[in-house]
């Protein structure tokens, strides 16, 4: 009789164990993944044609699994991606700097830009020039993105460059010293007299210092009204932007998010601003942080808006580095603007609405002149200075 | 008596603890995937389930990770097709088009999708939809280049529910609503003309089962009228048809060896044309970088065989052929199971055939085309080269 209960019990005990371990612990989420991968793998060892990077393949799987939730701001970086992306945002490597682009009509690489104080510029590099080797190797445009890793390396190392300078019919062999460059994401000058022109590229960890060094060197030039060129910016650092923002704005706020849980958090400026009148460009690719900054001016009345209506990126990224060197980029915020609005999808609409014929938006480098978009901004801003 | 219980019942489990520890220990291989970490996949998974904002379609991020698994291939010509694709592709594979007839391309301000063709007889032609037309809604989605990617979904989608487009006519005036479901379209497979100086001009649009005897065909067709030169224009022309290509060489050569398709052996299968007549009358080839898949075996042989001039842009570099494999899930996975070679063994994997006269269209052509939707003749710089070679 006691005997009885016991093997009762036992007999409940592992029925029930197997039912909750087969259930939880065998038909896990994962095993129809990893199944349907067996069977994909088995149909590329049976009939495939060509190389199989089993790397490749694993980390196609991250990729894919991170895309599948369909935002195109939501990515995963491989280690390699992760440390490019890093180095992009800082704003400094060691290199020669310059700016490369593939000329298609001959298949070679060209430089689009020498940046000031760089070993490209002491040794006389110039825009135009194709760059025909690095360290002793031809190299034609298929290599462009290599190159970067050709040419990049630590301070104070030496690299061997040949470029053929096309209006001479020459070819330069030249021995660069690397050093840290920084990239110059903002560029200024006068336009005419007292009117001043400041044009951001991008929101990078440098940024705002070049933005502040940039409006003092061109009050020093007398400039009483600031045209700042924010088009085909497509964003950046929001830290940063916030940090411009601050030095134009009287105390308010500048930037709201709201992430999914519904924590908002906000960012005020302080007392202290320059209130030099401003006028700012955008068009159809000012995105992101461009849009923040832009849309902190219009709603603060601060600035009028000059332009196409913009992109239309209202939401904000986080990344988060795994601990492979790898890293997870995601869309983890919607922001607003000062007056609450969420731009996603959007954009932000100018004050004045100016377009650029498919002509001038088909040529290469516009001068002033031809730039409606600037010549409009210069009448506004004029006005503001009276 | 209850201790008892209790005991036998904690006994059972211990057991069965045991027991399946023991089996998923021996069959450990079996249970854990070689292909990815599930620990690094945990880790994702669990960001994206805490901080995303959005919503997360499970079906759809599967589809998108074993599309991602195939894509580490890096071989352009091998894919996962999910449920949809898959169906689609048994439709693509005959030459046949499914979709609702529109071509497009962005407007140059970024905010507007302009109509660039529509298909005959399409869902798109019944109601109304002309070249030209442009598209500023699709469903939810207004036309902004913010939102790429879920009007790219919505414009290539060949399921069975109806997508709402918001046309705007090319005045910018107007616009109205559309409902439009896909269906499966017979395209003509080529579109002929006769242009100035007496040329004949074949613009081949798909590969069917029927183009070489269509081909043969618009060829007997232009002799009678005294026309002898021909331009035949390949370009965005795609397709993993073989037999077919191999019609089509045999109507421009004789008795010879056309190309070779290494297999996964390594080893090659020569595909030879047929005795017969073959045209007689002076050929030229436009290719560009659409022109893609077996087309490019066809380019290659009566380039390289024939000698038929080829004026234009570079080719894709996708001349493989395919298999389309079932998973048995109503999904699938298209394979490269032969890479094809040149008679001078030249691969046509990764790089294209360039053309003997290289070419690229205009400035002002994009420009037209992203205006009006249509290239006028005097705006296709490559087409005119090739009047230029008889």
């Amino acid at each position: 009789m006691k005997k009885n209960s016991f093997f009762r019990g036992a007999a409940i005990g592992f029925l029930l164990s197997t039912i909750v371990l087969v259930g939880a612990g065998f038909i896990d989420k994962y095993y129809y993944v990893d199944k349907k991968l067996l069977a994909i793998e088995a149909v590329i060892n049976d009939y495939f044609v060509g190389e199989v990077n089993k790397d490749k393949m694993q980390e196609g799987i991250y990729k894919g699994f991170v895309a599948g939730v369909g935002d195109v701001y939501t990515n995963y970086y491989t280690s390699e991606e992760y440390a490019s992306f890093k180095e992009k945002s800082s704003g400094v490597y060691a290199g020669i700097g310059v700016q490369m682009t593939v000329d298609a009509t001959d298949n070679t690489i060209v430089v689009t830009e020498v940046f000031e104080n760089s070993p490209a510029k002491e040794v006389g590099i110039l825009p135009k020039d194709k760059i025909i080797k690095a360290e002793g190797q031809t190299i034609t445009g298929d290599d462009f993105e290599n190159v970067p890793k050709m040419i990049k390396g630590p301070p104070d190392t030496t690299v061997n460059v040949s470029v053929y300078r096309p209006s001479e019919q020459k070819v330069y062999d030249l021995v660069l010293t690397r050093k840290n460059i920084t990239y110059p994401s903002v560029s200024s000058r006068m336009l005419e007299k007292h009117i001043g022109y400041i044009k951001i590229t991008q929101f990078e960890e440098l940024t705002h210092e070049q933005f502040v060094k940039a409006l003092n060197d061109l009050e020093k030039e007398k400039a009483k009204g600031i045209v700042l060129d924010l088009r085909n910016n497509p964003g950046g650092l929001l830290q940063v932007t916030t940090k411009i923002v601050d030095e134009l704005i009287p105390k308010g706020l500048i930037v709201s998010t709201k992430d999914k849980n519904g924590k908002v958090e906000e960012i005020y400026a302080d007392d202290t601003y320059n209130a030099i009148p401003i006028v700012v460009l955008v068009n159809g690719d000012s995105a992101s942080a461009s849009e923040v900054l832009s849309g902190a001016l219009k709603d603060h009345k601060r600035a009028q808006l000059v332009g196409e209506t913009t992109f239309g990126k209202g939401v904000v990224q986080s990344i988060v580095p795994l601990t492979d060197g790898s890293a997870l980029k995601l869309t983890t915020a919607k922001y607003f603007t000062p007056s609450g609005v969420c731009i996603q999808g959007i954009g932000i609409e100018p004050n004045y609405k100016v377009s650029l014929t498919t002509n001038a938006l088909t040529k290469g480098k516009l001068e002033d002149k031809e730039d409606t978009q600037l010549q409009k901004a210069i009448e506004v801003v004029k006005k503001e200075i009276k | 008596m209850k201790i008892k219980k209790i005991i036998g019942i904690l006994t059972g489990m211990v057991v069965s603890v045991s027991v399946m520890g023991t089996i998923v220990g021996c069959n450990l291989e079996r249970f854990t995937a070689p292909q990815y970490s599930r620990s690094k996949m945990n880790q994702l998974n669990k960001y994206l389930d805490y901080s995303f904002l959005g919503d997360m379609d499970q079906q759809k991020i599967m589809d998108s990770l074993y599309a991602g698994y195939v894509s580490g291939l890096e071989d352009p010509s091998t894919v996962y097709l999910n449920e949809e694709e898959y169906a689609a592709e048994k439709i693509f594979e005959k030459g046949q088009y499914i979709g609702t007839g529109i071509f497009f391309t962005w407007g140059i301000s970024g905010n507007e999708i302009i109509v660039t063709q529509v298909l005959e007889n399409s869902p798109a032609e019944k109601a109304g939809i002309k070249v030209g037309d442009k598209i500023i809604q699709i469903d939810e989605i207004g036309v902004r280049m913010a939102n790429q990617v879920g009007l790219y979904e919505k414009l290539a989608y060949t399921g069975s529910q109806k997508v709402t487009y918001v046309i705007q006519d090319n005045s910018g005036k107007e616009s109205r609503t559309v409902e439009l479901v896909s269906e499966v379209i017979h395209i003509p497979g080529l579109k002929t003309e006769i242009l100035e100086g007496n040329r004949g001009y074949i613009e081949m649009k798909t590969i069917t089962p029927d183009t070489s005897e269509e081909l043969a065909e618009a060829l007997k067709s232009f002799k009678e009228k005294q026309v002898k030169d021909v331009i035949l224009d390949v370009r965005y022309l795609t397709s993993r048809n073989l037999e077919e290509i191999v019609e089509i060489c045999d109507l421009f050569i004789e008795d010879q060896l056309l190309f070779k398709v290494q297999d996964k052996t390594g080893n090659f299968k020569e595909y030879k044309g047929n005795a017969g007549i073959s045209y007689d009358g002076k050929v030229v080839l436009l290719v560009n970088e659409g022109t893609s898949g077996t087309v490019e075996a066809m380019v290659s042989t009566l380039k390289e065989v024939k000698k038929m001039p080829v004026v234009g842009s570079i080719t894709s570099g996708n001349g493989v052929v395919t298999q389309c494999i079932d998973l048995k899930d109503k999904t699938g996975v298209r394979v490269t199971t032969g890479i094809i070679y040149s008679i001078s063994e030249v691969s046509l994997k990764g790089k294209g055939i360039a053309p003997d006269i290289a070419i690229k269209n205009t400035v002002e052509s994009a420009v037209e085309l992203m205006t009006s939707g249509e290239i006028s003749l005097k705006n296709d710089a490559q087409l005119m080269k090739a009047l230029e070679q008889f």
